[in-house]
């Protein structure tokens, strides 16, 4: 009986390690579009804190997350636009959202160009760095809408928006020539 | 052996409890005039819980700073008021009118600009240093990593996360405002 106790509390303990997740803020301050972007982690990522500001009267922030399966890449790419990644069901065609997350975690959003037959895309932006072959391709999609407005709004809670699993986030808040945004996420939930 | 069994599942579970619990702590500046507070880098994160602000200017809003780059522990020991600070600068990490926090071993923290910098060995910085320091003391630069709204108001912003700096980071907040503002924040240790 004993045993079984503490078995079930170091099994809780290690549990609990593994799952506690990470507190994560970026910030964006930018004219016309201020726009964040958290890498994706094995779990949901929630938004915990939405705060920002816009000059625009039909300011919104736009929240994106991935629309069908993260993609790895197929071999290391170079620091440009062409993207060596499986596209064998014509999963990703011209002006489609991307997230490029590299392996340690950065992650360069733009869109596609073009793609070639099945075996690359070409982005519109070059990626920021050079790839290793355990970088991941996300195609995005909308997912939330949160009113911002010629204001400056908050939006704090538990949840104030979920990703799906293993999924990246861009939170995009549009203004006029004046505007920011900060964001409160915790990972692997 | 039955007498071992309580004592033993608290001697397991009080630490994985307490592992968890993280650390709170408040800090208040009624400066008037750019009221600002700084906390201590400790191992983990630092996650706002409470940022309540009060400012005069209509243009005032709470400018949030973490750590930015590498951390870098001084190189001899600074007396105290010393504003050179012997800490490798190689890659000339650290330029003039980089934000900077002074970390001493003991939690204090002193907030300061670099003045100058000396080849790849030193910094001079625009505030003296408040107390003697130890080969231990760590420099973070600092760089604006968030920003709440207070514009000529009183404004409070409460929640689980408002804000959550990079792990082993400093973090200050900054109030601006005219001749009347402070500000008061409540942080707790994500371990």
């Amino acid at each position: 009986m004993k045993k079984k106790i503490v078995g079930i509390i170091v099994g809780l303990s290690l549990v609990g390690t593994l799952y506690a997740g990470d507190y994560q803020s970026k910030y964006a301050a930018h004219a016309t579009a201020s726009a964040v972007n958290f890498p994706a982690s094995r779990g949901s990522i929630v938004v915990k804190a939405l705060h920002a500001e816009s000059d625009k009267a039909a300011g919104v922030a736009k929240v994106y997350a991935r629309t069908g399966s993260g993609v790895t890449v197929s071999s290391a790419n170079d620091a440009g636009t062409t993207i060596l990644v499986p596209n064998v069901s014509a999963q990703f065609v011209a002006t489609d959202l991307i997230a490029y997350q590299h392996a340690d975690g950065t992650v360069d959003y733009t869109t596609v160009a073009s793609t070639n037959t099945t075996v690359s895309i070409v982005l519109n932006d070059a990626i920021s760095q050079a790839g290793t072959a355990k970088d991941r391709v996300y195609e995005l999609s909308q997912q939330g809408q949160f009113d911002v407005a010629a204001a400056t709004v908050s939006y704090i809670g538990e949840a104030v928006f979920t990703t799906p699993n293993d999924s990246p986030l861009r939170v995009l808040v549009d203004s006029t020539s004046a505007g920011y945004t900060t964001v409160t996420v915790l990972t692997d939930q | 052996m039955k007498h071992l069994k309580l004592p033993m599942i608290l001697a397991l579970a009080v630490p994985m409890i307490t592992s968890y619990a993280g650390n709170w702590e408040s800090k208040v500046s009624t400066a008037q005039t750019n009221s600002s507070v700084n906390f201590a880098a400790r191992d983990g994160r630092l996650v706002i819980k409470s940022l309540h602000a009060e400012s005069d200017k209509v243009a005032g809003v709470a400018k949030i700073y973490g750590r930015s780059g590498t951390v870098n522990t001084v190189t001899t020991a600074p007396a105290s008021g010393a504003t050179t600070i012997s800490v490798a600068n190689v890659s000339a990490q650290y330029v003039a009118n980089d934000l900077i926090i002074y970390q001493h071993s003991d939690g204090t923290v002193d907030y300061t600009t670099v003045a100058s910098t000396n080849a790849a060995t030193a910094i001079v910085l625009n505030a003296a240093i408040s107390q003697a320091g130890t080969a231990k003391d760590k420099i973070y630069e600092l760089a604006q990593l968030g920003q709440y709204d207070v514009g000529a108001a009183t404004v409070s912003y409460i929640g689980e996360a408002i804000f959550a700096t990079p792990n082993d980071s400093p973090l200050r907040v900054l109030v601006d405002s005219g001749t009347n503002g402070y500000v008061s924040v409540a942080v707790m240790t994500d371990q």
